[in-house]
């Protein structure tokens, strides 16, 4: 005998605030927001719609767009990742401390990569085995990738001796689309097809609901979840790459605050935090939602402080929607 | 089967003490009377003392089935607020920085009630926001105090004994009373034990999930207080890694993040055993860098026993 | 015995979106009286317990407790009114103690501060007085089940309880444990508590009750007194008339063995279980709730961890791991609660039916939306299931209707054996008609069915044979055209009753 009396049905509101009226605000938030920054942007500031300043709101974004990437299947597998702020330092500095050991660029990054899944690897065998919980798992090894990045630099900024290496985060594909671009809406693609075209990619969804059902279903759940947590730290590691070529060297502290964006990315593209919805291409509109945000709050000299306030009061609002309209229904 | 629980719960109860006597006895052995005298010792019962309020508060939070990730924060805005307003006297100083805790400790609480928000996420975003506001508070710079009578509280001794620790101790007997002795605080204990059992028998759920977040919080407010008197100033780095600590120390304590346990004076030990654990490998000249990473192995370990362990206990009993 | 009248209810109907759970029901309960409560699943027990406890509130009919009429709106007030419940999945806080469990959120207070004290002799005069014999300091977390339960009896018990209620109170009980709380049920009924006692166990009520109210179909049928009634008058009362059974004329001659279980054990819950099924064959498996019938269709689909024993399916021994590996062998599971276990009720038709089969589906490598469309199509026809269209999610789908996309999803993947638990709970009288004919159908085409069903009626109009499951052990193996309900019930409730003292 259940407690809730069987009594107790919604009553359907009219209106805007009907749930059915709320789910499309929910599913088309970010590409509303994005349509209404970008109009803020062009009255606010007459730099907003430049070339120049374009570009740097593509650059910011195709970072924390690889890293969302990978949060993203994640959170649809209902699991988090805590830790990618710290890999985002740590692969670029294995990078750019073999490089300079005399190891050519190209292995150098390979290296980097691998040390980007092996992360992922050890979150995903923690949080499989034991079934503990991944954010606090993920905070912690992410703590130690903290202290392992610290003592190899020393708390200080390597640099990349090679000079072609800073092409991968500056240059341009066939003269056109900057290589991180191409790297991020690629990434995107693939993993949207890979999430609606692959079976590995509808379990994700099943199992963030239901792990029974995707049991019951013959899927290796276990297997899957270890799965995703691999992606996860390779995204990490290519956002890595980027963000190291690009700026010819890289420190400990470069990914800060980025897992936070990351989940606030995700969440602000209609992925709902208790798993089984959302998808690549729409974490693409919430990245771009929040690059335009911290551009549009740059322009209006808005200081970084208030900024991490302005972000954390919609991080919380944002969860809080997701969590009422998930009760409705 | 029923063996292996009973040793693992044995263990489980008299960790706390066995780990602080470890630790200790380790350090000393390692370190000899560089470790092992008044001085150092006095040391580290100051910053024990000033780590214990956040670490109780943090224990009360997991133990009604919650986690509040915000405690770090919370600290260093409180720090900030006593040292900024200090102009205006120190009893309103340290008020407004107490009532700062409180007004977080209620956001929070709404938060994951009424909210519904699950509690790591709910934490994590005000995490965000207050150390945000530390940061425009303080212009990201060290702010100094005015009073120096301030540093009385935390750096004075009635006899060789840390101000800091008295209040401590007086904080650890309130929350120990409250939570043995009183109707309240064995209603938190129910919500996180069992939260369909607790609502049957008429326990007030509301009250006693959004409490635990207002004393946290509060608490934290102390446990700045304390550290900003400690040097009459304050910073905004303070408290960075205060939150994966104070639950590590909690969970020592005997708390779960599952909920239902936990003790006020086995998380006491938990900090205690922590705070030596940070001096005695300052003393032994560990590189900062492999001290995070140590205390990170601590917290992930202690995390994933709690998992293990406890959740293999419960479930165990759950299948029956 | 005093004959004063706890409880009076009559007239009571109750109606939940389209189905009449219960019409015109009547209950009566004396002081002192131990009331059997029987029905089949559905037949309104439950539904006439919840209106006592005050989950719910009848559409109509008068209810009385010590002769006044009562209007009981929530839990509370049913505490207040003297009404207490002991539920079937008993919850004890793990880490207090069993004083502490009893008062939870009545403790007793001196000075502001708990008086514990004062508690433990409390708790201890509580438990002397029911004749439980518990330690008050044991924790919660040390009991057994039968001990948690008698710890929520004492709990519950207070002052003021006039009648108290058990939910299959002895489903998770050993014999000794149950003869311990049968002691203690006497015990308050020497003190003029009313208890009603729902069970399925029939033996027990011979045992322990003074009289019995039989529903069914949310009727009141009987109530007598348990002296004036017999095992089998209450099994024909349960289950009405005998159903004429639809012998299958249509099934083909029985083929190979597909598969071929010997001696399959699982921990505390199947013992030595073997059986032998046909391909063309539907086998019926009947039992008491919680005998363990689920159980043994989860183990052979690799979902439950088999002790000891084999599995053979088309003559290969197979070891079952997991459900991937039975899936590929060609076994699917119908799981007995669609809304939890085989349906993702937010997702749409095709998700839930292609789910198993996704690897199947593919063209380059990749799942192609055509192959998708066309699988569901083809199964939601076969099934006749009426929808909207294939994005449709299934929670806007009747129950009948739901079931059918599960057993869609199930028949995608082709199995050889179909493991099919309760396939038409909670479905209309027509889905159940088809659902009946698609499963005879199936195995007109060689499938191998194994259906776990409550309702015998069911089984008998399915099955060629039918296996019955007591505790864990099989103790009957039947063909359906030589037995019937009344028999099937009471080879499911046990070796015939076992004379054990009613003292």
């Amino acid at each position: 005998m259940t407690i809730n009396s069987e009594n107790a049905f919604n009553k359907t509101k009219i209106g805007l605030f009907s749930p059915r009226s709320l789910k499309i605000i929910r599913e088309q938030t970010a590409l509303i927001l994005l349509i209404f920054l970008i109009f803020v942007g062009s009255q606010v500031s007459d730099v907003f719609l430049t070339g120049q300043n374009l570009l740097n709101i593509i650059w910011a974004v195709s970072v924390l767009g690889i890293v969302s990437l990978g949060q993203c299947i994640l959170i649809i597998a209902c699991r988090f990742d805590m830790s990618v702020a710290y890999s985002l330092g740590l692969c670029g500095i294995v990078m750019v401390v073999f490089q300079n050991l005399g190891i050519p660029w190209t292995i150098s990054v390979l290296i980097g990569i691998c040390t980007g899944f092996f992360i992922g690897a050890i979150n995903g065998i923690i949080c499989v085995k034991t079934g503990a919980n991944p954010f606090l798992v993920t905070l912690g090894t992410g703590t130690l990738i903290y202290a392992a990045s610290l003592t190899i630099t020393k708390s200080k900024t390597v640099y990349t001796p090679f000079e072609a290496f800073t092409e991968i985060g500056r240059g341009k594909l066939f003269g056109v689309v900057h290589y991180s671009v191409a790297i991020f809406i690629l990434l995107a693609i693939v993993l949207e097809i890979m999430l609606r075209f692959t079976k590995f990619g509808r379990s994700l969804y099943v199992i963030g609901l239901n792990e029974k059902v995707g049991k019951l279903s013959g899927f290796s759940v276990n297997k899957i979840i270890f799965a995703a947590f691999l992606i996860c730290g390779f995204t990490a590691s290519i956002a890595s790459l980027i963000v190291t070529s690009r700026n010819g060297s890289t420190v400990a502290n470069v990914g800060l605050g980025l897992e936070f964006e990351s989940i606030i990315a995700v969440v602000l593209g209609g992925t709902s935090l208790f798993g089984g919805s959302g998808g690549a291409l729409r974490t693409v509109v919430g990245v771009l939602v929040l690059g335009v945000l911290n551009n549009l709050l740059i322009l209006m000299n808005v200081q970084t402080e208030v900024q991490q306030i302005v972000k954390g009061s919609i991080f919380l609002l944002i969860v809080w929607l997701d969590t009422s309209l998930r009760s409705k229904s | 089967m029923n063996s292996i629980l009973l040793l693992t719960r044995l263990f489980l109860k008299k960790t706390p003490l066995f780990l602080f006597f470890l630790t200790i006895t380790f350090f000393t052995l390692m370190l000899g009377s560089s470790f092992f005298n008044l001085l150092t010792l006095t040391n580290i019962s100051r910053q024990i003392s000033i780590d214990t309020p956040i670490v109780i508060g943090q224990a009360i939070v997991l133990i009604s089935g919650g986690i509040d990730i915000s405690v770090g924060s919370v600290m260093a805005m409180s720090a900030a607020i006593v040292i900024g307003t200090q102009s205006l006297g120190i009893f309103l100083s340290i008020f407004l920085a107490l009532a700062f805790g409180v007004f977080i400790g209620c956001i929070n609480g709404l938060l994951v009630t009424k909210g519904k928000i699950v509690p790591f996420i709910a934490t994590l975003g005000t995490m965000s926001v207050v150390r945000g506001l530390v940061l425009v508070y303080t212009d990201q710079k060290a702010i100094m105090g005015v009073l120096p009578s301030f540093e009385i509280i935390g750096g004075g001794t009635i006899g060789f004994i840390p101000i800091p620790f008295l209040i401590a101790l007086i904080i650890l007997m309130i929350f120990h009373g409250l939570l043995t002795k009183m109707k309240i605080g064995r209603n938190f204990f129910a919500v996180g034990g069992d939260l369909d059992n607790a609502f049957l028998a008429g326990v007030p759920i509301f009250r006693s999930r959004f409490l635990p977040y207002v004393i946290s919080s509060t608490l934290a407010s102390i446990s700045g207080i304390l550290l900003a008197s400690r040097l009459n100033s304050a910073n905004p780095q303070i408290g960075l890694d205060t939150a994966l600590a104070s639950i590590a120390a909690a969970i020592i304590g005997g708390a779960s993040l599952l909920g239902g346990r936990g003790s006020i004076f086995g998380a006491f030990l938990g900090v205690a055993t922590l705070g030596i654990l940070s001096t005695g490998m300052n003393l032994l000249g560990i590189t900062t860098y492999l001290q995070i990473g140590i205390k990170s192995l601590v917290f992930i370990s202690v995390v994933i026993i709690d998992a293990v362990i406890v959740k293999r206990a419960r479930s165990a009993i759950k299948k029956e | 015995m005093n004959s004063e009248k706890l409880l009076e209810m009559e007239g009571i109907s109750k109606r939940f979106s389209g189905i009449q759970a219960l019409s015109n029901a009547k209950f009566e309960l004396l002081k002192g009286e131990i009331h059997a409560l029987m029905g089949a699943n559905g037949a309104g027990k439950s539904t006439l317990i919840k209106i006592l406890c005050g989950v719910h509130q009848s559409d109509s009919g008068t209810f009385k407790i010590s002769g006044q009429q009562v209007l009981i709106r929530n839990p509370f007030e049913a505490q207040k009114h003297g009404i207490a419940y002991v539920p079937q999945e008993i919850a004890v806080q793990p880490y207090m103690t069993v004083a502490e469990n009893i008062f939870l959120g009545r403790h007793p207070i001196k000075n502001h501060l708990i008086d514990f004290k004062s508690m433990e002799d409390l708790s201890r005069e509580i438990l002397a007085d029911l004749g439980i014999n518990i330690e008050v300091d044991k924790l919660g977390i040390d009991l057994s089940i039968a001990e948690k339960q008698l710890i929520t009896i004492a709990k519950v018990i207070s002052g003021n309880s006039k009648v108290l209620i058990f939910d299959e109170a002895t489903s998770a009980l050993t014999m000794s444990d149950t003869e311990k709380l049968f002691r203690i049920i006497r015990r308050l009924k020497a003190k003029g508590i009313g208890v009603i006692y729902v069970t399925h166990r029939m033996e027990e009520i011979f045992q322990i009750c003074d009289r019995v109210t039989v529903f069914k179909d949310g009727e009141f049928v009987i109530d007598s007194q348990i002296d004036d009634i017999d095992l089998k008058q209450l099994i024909k009362f349960m289950i009405g008339k005998d159903v004429s059974t639809e012998i299958r004329t249509d099934r083909s001659a029985l083929n190979t063995e597909i598969l071929a279980i010997e001696n399959l054990n699982v921990d505390g819950i199947l013992k030595d279980i073997s059986l032998t099924l046909h391909s063309g064959e539907i086998l019926g498996l009947a039992g008491l709730v919680g005998s363990g019938r689920t159980e043994l269709l989860r183990a052979i689909f690799g979902d439950l961890k088999i002790s000891q024993g084999s599995i053979v399916v088309d003559g290969k021994l197979i070891s079952i791991g997991s459900c991937k590996i039975a899936i590929d062998e060609g076994i699917g599971l119908v799981p007995e609660d669609r809304k939890s276990q085989g349906l993702i009720l937010n997702f749409s038709l095709r998700s839930n039916i292609c789910m198993a089969v996704l690897g199947r589906l593919k063209k380059f490598g990749f799942i192609s939306t055509k192959q998708e469309n066309s699988v569901t199509q083809d199964l939601l026809n076969k099934l006749n299931v009426r929808h909207n269209s294939f994005n449709q999610k299934v929670n806007t789908l009747s129950g009948g209707n739901q079931q059918r996309v599960v057993l869609g999803k199930w028949l995608a993947t082709r199995p050889k054996i179909l493991l099919v638990d309760e396939p038409t709970r909670g479905v209309d009288v027509s889905a159940k008609a088809e659902i009946h004919k698609v499963l005879k159908e199936l195995a007109k085409n060689g499938m191998g069915i194994i259906v776990v069903s409550s309702e015998l009626s069911e089984l008998l109009q399915i099955t060629e044979r039918i296996l019955v499951i007591c505790r864990g052990q099989l103790v009957a193996n039947v063909e359906t055209q030589t037995t019937n309900t009344q028999e099937l019930m009471e080879l499911s409730t046990g070796e015939k009753l076992t004379h054990m003292d009613k003292s």
